[in-house]
Order: C-alpha cells, then sequence, then structure tokens
C-alpha cells in the first residue's frame, strides 16, 4: 500500500485513458487459443462425447471415424459411426458410412437450431467388426410383463419363452396313446369329486340326526287327538246364557291351540323338506365338480386341442408376439424424445405468453412460422449395397423431426424404400408416421417386405414329431397403429418355396404330415392384434392350421374321442359307487322323514277340519235359539207398549 | 481465480488511494447492473467486455456484483412486476415482437419478466449508483481512512519490517 506519510519521492504514476488498451492483446490472444481449439482438438473432444452418448443408447461399444465440424458453414460431417450389436458383440448392429448435418445460421442466430438438410450414407447391417465391441453388463431387467408377454399369456395361456411348439408331439403321443398308458398313476381318491362325495356321506350321517331331532320337536298326532276328543265331549248349553258363553270361549281356544299346532308342523315340516332338497343339491352337484376333474386331467394328460385357431396361434404365436414386443419397445424409446402433451394452461399462455419459469415468465412473441426449438427438415438417407454384411440398395428420407410439432404443425414421416440384393430381401418399404400435431398422438406404420428368404423355422419340436420349414420365400405386410395407449395392427406373410422339414416317429403322423406339406405350396399367415397395450387380444389365422387340422382330424377325433372316455370312466368310476351309495342313503332319509311329515300333516288337518266343523256347528245352534228368544221378547215388548198407548189415551179422553 | 483475487486487491489498494474513483464507481455500476440481472444473458457479455475494454475497476464490479444477488434475488417479484408491466405495454408490442424475430437479440432474454424488469431498473438506477458510489468513495477517504492512518494501531504496523519491505517492493514492482 502507498503510504502518504513518508517524505520520500512519490513515484509518478502517468495517467491512464479510459480505454484499457493493455487488455486487447490478452483478449485477442485467448480468441486465439478458442479458435485454435476449435481447429485443434474440439472435433476430437466431440467425436469422444458422440462416442460415450451413443454406447449409452446403443447398450454396447460405438466407435466413430472422424467428426468434422464447419463454423462458417455450421455444419457437421460424421463418417464411419459402427454400433457394436450388443447380443453378437463382433459384429455392428448397424454401420453408417457417412452422416451430414448442415443448420442455419439464421435460427441459429435465434437461438434455434434448425437442420436444414441432413444425409445418412450407406447404411450396413450386421457388418463384422475389426475388434469385439465392449458390452457392459445387462441391467436387471424389469419384473413387469411386456405387453407381448401378456398377450402370450392371454392366448396360449402361457408365456412366449415357455413355448415351445410341440403342439404335434401331443398330437403324437395321443395318435401311439402312449398318454393313455402313463395316465399319470392318478388315485381316485385324490379327486375332487371324490372326496366331496366323501364330506357329503360324512355330512349326511350328521344332517339325519339332526333332522331326526327337529321331527321329534312336531306336534304328536295324539295330542291332536286329545283336543279334538275335547271338543267332541262339549254339550252346550244354550238356554242358560252365562254358561253357553263360558262354553264357547273354550272351543274357541281349543281350536285355536289346534291351529298354532298344525301351523308349527306345517312350517317345521317345510324346513325340514328345504333342508333335505338343498342336500340333494349338493349331491347333484358332484357331476359339475367330476366334469371339472375330467377337464383338469384332460391338460394333465395334454390332450391337444385340435382347432385350428390353437395350432394357428401355437405355431406362429411366437413370431406375432416379437412383431408386438417390437413396438412396444420402440415407442418407449421415441416417447422419450418427443414432447409431453401440453397442459391447458399452457396452450391458452400459446396466445402471448408460453410457460411460468422458476423466476419470472416468458413472452412469446412469435410469428406463426417461427423456428421451434430443434427442427429436421429433412434427413436424406442412401445405401449401396456391398460384399460385407446386411447392405442394401436403400433410398430414403425422414421429416420434420421437431421438439414442438404442434406449433410447425407437420408430423414426423420416415419413407424408406430398398432391397437387398445379396441377402435376397426385395421390396422393402416402410413408411412410418408419427403425428404428434393434436392432444392424442397417432403413430402409423406402413411395411412391406415384397420377398424375404426364410431359413429353418421350426414349427413343432418335440422328440416325437420335428414339423417346420427347411427353407422358404415369405412376403410380410405390416400395418400398425398406435393412438395413445392402444395398438392395432394386422399383418399378412405368405410363404412359398417351402422345403418342408417333417420328422415323425410315428407312421400315421409322419404320413399325414407329409400329405399335409404336398398339399400346401403357400402358407398364408394373417395375424391382427388389437387393443390396449395393457390388454391385448390376437387372432391368428394360417391354411397350414386348417391344413393341419383337417389331416389329423379324423384320428386325433378318435383318439382324443377315446381319451375322453376313458377319463369320463375313471372319474365316474371312481366317484359313482361313491354317489350311489350317498343317494341311496339320502333318498332313504328322504322318503321317511317326508311320508311321515305328509302323513302327519294329513292327520292333522282332518282333526283340524273336525274341530272346526263342531265350533261352527255350536255357534249355529246357540244363534238359531238365540232368535227365537228375540222374538218372544219383542212381542212382549209390543204389547207392553199397545198397554201404555190405550192407557194414555184413555187419560187423554178422560174416561 | 487468481485474477479475480489480483482485481480485488487492486481494488482495495486503489480505494485507498487518491487516484481512480470514476474507475472504482463506474465498476460498483457495472457491477450493480451484473448483480441485478438473474441469469447469464448476451447484456451480461456485452458488460463484462466493457468492463474489460473500458477502464472500469473490475474487482469493484466482481464485489458489488456479489453483495447485489442478495438483494436482487429478494426484488425478484418487484422485477416480475415492473418486466411484466413493460412486456405488455401495447404500445411496444410491434418493437418486442421484431426484436423478437431478429437474430442474436433474443440471446438478450428480454422476453423474460425478470430480465426485463431488473434490466430497466438496473440501466435506470446505474448512473445514480455511479454518482453514489463517487460520494461514498470521497467520504470513505476523508473521514474513515484518515482516521485510521491517524491510529497508533497503523502506526505500530507501519513500523514492523514486513511492512518496510512490502512497501519497497511495491514502489519497485508497482
Amino acid at each position: 500500500m502507498t503510504d502518504i506519510n513518508k517524505s520520500e519521492p512519490v513515484k509518478i504514476i502517468k495517467q491512464k485513458g479510459p480505454i484499457r488498451f493493455e487488455a486487447i492483446i490478452p483478449f485477442f490472444l485467448v480468441c486465439f487459443a478458442v479458435w485454435l481449439y476449435f481447429v485443434l482438438f474440439f472435433d476430437t473432444h466431440f467425436r469422444l462425447g458422440l462416442e460415450m452418448g451413443l454406447s449409452s443408447g446403443n447398450g454396447a461399444e460405438t466407435n466413430i471415424g472422424s467428426v468434422r465440424t464447419s463454423f462458417w458453414n455450421a455444419s457437421l460431417d460424421i463418417k464411419n459411426i459402427q454400433l457394436t450389436d450388443p447380443e453378437n458383440p463382433i459384429n455392428n448392429r448397424v454401420q453408417v458410412e457417412s452422416v451430414r448435418f448442415k443448420m442455419l445460421w439464421d435460427a441459429l442466430l435465434r437461438g434455434k437450431i434448425v437442420i436444414d438438410e441432413a444425409s445418412v450414407n450407406n447404411i450396413a447391417i450386421q457388418t463384422p467388426r475389426k475388434n469385439r465391441g465392449k458390452v457392459p453388463p445387462p441391467l436387471k431387467a424389469s419384473d413387469e410383463p411386456s405387453a407381448a408377454q401378456k398377450l402370450a399369456e392371454k392366448t396360449l395361456g402361457r408365456a412366449a419363452d415357455k413355448l415351445e411348439g410341440n403342439v404335434l408331439g401331443d398330437v403324437a403321443t395321443m395318435i401311439e396313446d402312449k398318454g393313455g398308458k402313463e395316465q399319470v398313476n392318478l388315485v381316485a381318491d385324490q379327486l375332487k369329486s371324490n372326496i366331496r362325495a366323501k364330506e357329503l356321506e360324512k355330512e349326511l350321517k350328521e344332517k339325519e340326526k339332526e333332522w331326526k331331532s327337529r321331527f321329534e320337536s312336531l306336534p304328536k298326532p295324539k295330542e291332536f287327538e286329545d283336543l279334538s276328543q275335547k271338543l267332541k265331549d262339549m254339550k252346550f248349553n244354550t238356554k242358560n246364557p252365562v254358561e253357553f258363553a263360558a262354553q264357547l270361549k273354550e272351543a274357541g281356544r281349543i281350536t285355536k291351540e289346534i291351529e298354532n299346532k298344525f301351523e308349527n308342523l306345517k312350517a317345521t315340516g317345510g324346513l325340514l323338506t328345504g333342508d333335505i332338497d338343498k342336500y340333494g343339491d349338493a349331491i347333484k352337484d358332484l357331476e359339475k365338480i367330476a366334469k371339472d376333474d375330467i377337464d383338469d386331467l384332460e391338460a394333465r394328460l395334454k390332450i391337444p386341442k385340435l382347432d385350428t385357431k390353437n395350432l394357428a396361434n401355437v405355431l406362429f404365436g411366437p413370431e406375432i408376439f416379437s412383431k408386438v414386443n417390437m413396438i412396444e419397445n420402440y415407442k418407449k424409446k421415441y416417447e422419450k424424445y418427443l414432447p409431453p402433451k401440453k397442459s391447458k394452461e399452457e396452450k391458452a399462455a400459446e396466445k402471448l405468453e408460453a410457460h411460468e419459469r422458476a423466476k419470472g415468465k416468458n413472452y412469446q412473441f412469435g410469428r406463426p412460422m417461427s423456428y421451434p426449438l430443434f427442427w429436421l427438415k429433412l434427413a436424406k438417407v442412401s445405401s449401396t449395397s456391398t460384399e460385407a454384411g446386411f447392405s442394401g440398395d436403400v433410398l430414403g428420407e425422414v421429416r420434420n423431426v421437431t421438439t414442438d410439432p404442434k406449433h410447425l404443425g407437420l408430423p414426423i414421416t420416415v419413407n424408406i424404400k430398398g432391397d437387398f440384393p445379396k441377402q435376397q430381401y426385395t421390396g422393402l418399404s416402410a413408411q412410418l408416421t408419427l403425428d404428434r400435431t393434436k392432444d392424442q398422438g397417432v403413430d402409423t406404420l406402413l411395411a412391406r417386405i415384397g420377398s424375404f428368404p426364410v431359413g429353418q423355422k421350426s414349427l413343432s419340436n418335440s422328440t416325437d414329431v420335428k414339423f417346420g420349414f427347411e427353407k422358404a420365400r415369405g412376403g410380410s405386410d405390416i400395418k400398425a397403429q398406435v393412438i395413445g395407449e392402444s395398438l392395432e395392427m394386422t399383418v399378412k406373410n405368405s410363404f412359398s418355396e417351402i422345403g418342408y422339414q417333417i420328422e415323425a416317429k410315428n407312421k400315421i403322423v409322419d404320413e399325414v404330415l407329409k400329405g399335409v406339406a404336398a398339399g400346401i405350396p403357400v402358407v398364408t399367415l394373417d395375424a391382427s392384434v388389437k387393443g390396449s397395450l395393457k390388454d391385448l387380444d390376437m387372432s391368428i389365422r394360417s391354411n397350414l392350421a386348417e391344413a393341419i387340422e383337417q389331416g389329423f382330424k379324423k384320428q386325433i377325433d378318435l383318439k382324443i374321442k377315446e381319451a375322453r372316455e376313458k377319463l369320463n370312466k375313471f372319474v365316474n368310476d371312481a366317484i359313482n359307487q361313491q354317489k350311489q351309495k350317498l343317494n341311496a342313503q339320502f333318498n332313504e332319509i328322504k322318503s321317511k322323514f317326508q311320508k311321515e311329515i305328509d302323513s302327519k300333516k294329513a292327520e292333522v288337518d282332518k282333526i283340524k277340519q273336525q274341530a272346526q266343523a263342531k265350533l261352527e256347528e255350536s255357534k249355529k245352534s246357540a244363534l238359531d235359539s238365540g232368535k227365537k228368544e228375540g222374538q218372544e221378547k219383542a212381542k212382549e215388548k209390543a204389547n207392553e207398549k199397545g198397554r201404555e198407548a190405550l192407557k194414555d189415551l184413555k187419560k187423554k179422553f178422560k174416561l | 481465480m487468481t485474477f479475480l483475487l489480483k482485481q480485488i486487491f487492486s481494488f482495495l489498494k486503489l480505494l485507498n488511494s487518491d487516484t481512480g474513483t470514476n474507475q472504482i464507481a463506474a465498476g460498483v455500476a457495472c457491477g450493480f447492473i451484473l448483480g441485478m440481472t438473474p441469469a447469464f444473458s448476451l447484456q451480461t457479455v456485452l458488460v463484462i467486455l466493457c468492463m474489460f475494454f473500458f477502464r472500469i475497476q473490475i474487482g469493484a464490479a466482481t464485489i458489488t456484483a456479489f453483495f447485489f444477488m442478495f438483494p436482487a434475488y429478494l426484488l425478484d417479484p418487484l422485477f416480475h412486476f415492473i418486466g411484466q408491466k413493460v412486456l405488455e405495454l401495447e404500445s411496444l408490442k410491434e418493437l418486442f415482437t421484431t426484436l423478437y424475430n431478429l437474430p442474436i437479440v433474443p440471446w438478450t432474454r428480454f422476453y423474460n419478466t425478470i430480465v426485463m424488469g431488473s434490466g430497466v431498473v438496473a440501466i435506470v438506477s446505474s448512473p445514480f449508483v455511479f454518482i453514489f458510489a463517487r460520494i461514498l468513495i470521497f467520504k470513505y477517504r476523508e473521514k474513515v481512512l484518515e482516521n485510521i492512518k491517524q491510529t497508533k494501531f497503523w502506526n505500530a504496523i507501519k513500523a514492523t519490517s514486513l511492512y518496510q519491505w512490502y512497501y519497497k517492493y511495491d514502489s519497485l514492482y508497482g
């Protein structure tokens, strides 16, 4: 610090102007260093960064030959991109010879990225790598089953990865009658119907005791007879009104008692009959349980369901599940990069304002066609077939990839056409439209492969039967539409020039399959998948399944019938004896109680009627005698009145 | 960091000298603008370039920017209110629309209420801050610094060999 108190000579500092000239050289030095960095190192660092990012996205090592950026042209050239196939690291999943992007400076100066034109040249699939690509250890798979797994479980009743395609093996086993002998050492005691029959028998014994005690609590006929006799013995004295009234009261009481006892008998008897009938229904239910036993045994003994639908599902299901899986996986991937649906508030703000920020609010003074934050206007894809890997003559274009499709009002479109002559894939075309311009996204895929070779394709593989294609030529048309969470997909496949692989130990099976194969030069496979991604419905039709069904129908129907009869017999034999015994016991008990209840009811009814008749009779006779007395009283009263009137007249006329 | 420390030491030295009053005051005004601006934007770059090319005390600007950051944070609702009023002015709407669609200008983020509000407040207040800073510097040198120099403590420090050594070094190499 400068000491102003010291008397030493003060160093005279030259007055400096307002401009810091000494800073200009360092500034330009810094600018030069930055420029030097961009010229010498930026491309390398950018390449390494891209490699890291792509490796993470690809899930395996990704290599980039070179990256060249140009500040003045706002362009980017990337050469020789190799994405290792994580499942086969000695090959590249995709190899791209060159990628070029050219951005618009006009947009960059506005803080937006608009790629005016991009090109992707010479894409090759499954090309061999010089060195084995590095693959990170796999992540733990999600426990949540995929849409394809759910569909497989729903359609086939088991997961697709457990599907061994051995439906024809089951058919062969059936024809050879192997299963019949093995019949799984079934123990009759283990049948649910048998166990239930034994339970019912035990219950019946307990019920019998209960019913007996309830029956004994019912009023005895003797009680009714006594009451009836009491009523018969009653002599009504109509002359003495007081005595007559008391007798009538007593007769009414006895009749009421008889009626109460009768009602009690009726109600308890009804309950008992209802209980007995209910138990009878439980015995009838045994038949249903026996049917379930038969179905269960059919499943355990793998008695095949040889209908066209089931056959088509089992033979070609896995192929459709893989396509559903592919669509689901791609949907998950691209949804990450597509903008989320805007809220109502954001939509309202779009007129003038954009969205609320953590600090402040951004106003938008945009024109209708101003640039979105990112917009890839056009990317051209081209490829020429080479000798290495899976390469072909491909031409395609990707349009309007943007962060704000609503603002742009244009859907993302991908159109690709091409042939892969070396691999004999011809007539390939794909049109993908990802329309996010409205509230609900609509994604459509139309894909076609005119012709492609089909290698060895096993449709059914078991120790007894091997059935499939040795070679064939396939054609495929796929239409898929994803609206929100719902998927609608149709697949039309055809296989021609088929060389079948048929190996069956059983002669009949062998002959039938060879006959089926000779009769079908072109196998068709039409599938449709529809519904929410969480709950898809699938329908598969194939002429091969129809032909197999027809081919085996006669033999297998006979065998299935035989096997079912065997099972029916086994189950019925197991429970019939028990059932008959149960029925006999039940019928005996039922008839015994029912008979006694009915006879009791009839007897008591008779007594009740007699008692009521007696009561009515006594009432009538009492009424008759009452009437006679009344008439005499009225006559006397009239005479009395006459006498009184005469007396009044005499008084009036003073006689 | 070394550059910043050097600038801060230089600021303290300049503050305690008789010269550079305008440099320090301009630094305080620039620091005030920087501290008020909510985030890095084009105008921040412009202010930094000005500080770099004109003889403005960078240390003073850095310290002031640091100290004004905290009240600016508390004043955000006020900036938001002012910015909103300015951006919603119907008479300026056309100008803003033109600016918004011009190249480079959007990098200033003028369309944000807080950037606009704080910008308006900072630019309008900066001349007053400059004048106020000058007055404060004069007052500091006149009242505080002179009083410190008269204290026994300061005289004791001046008598130490370390101070003598530093004084010699400073007069030789500045």
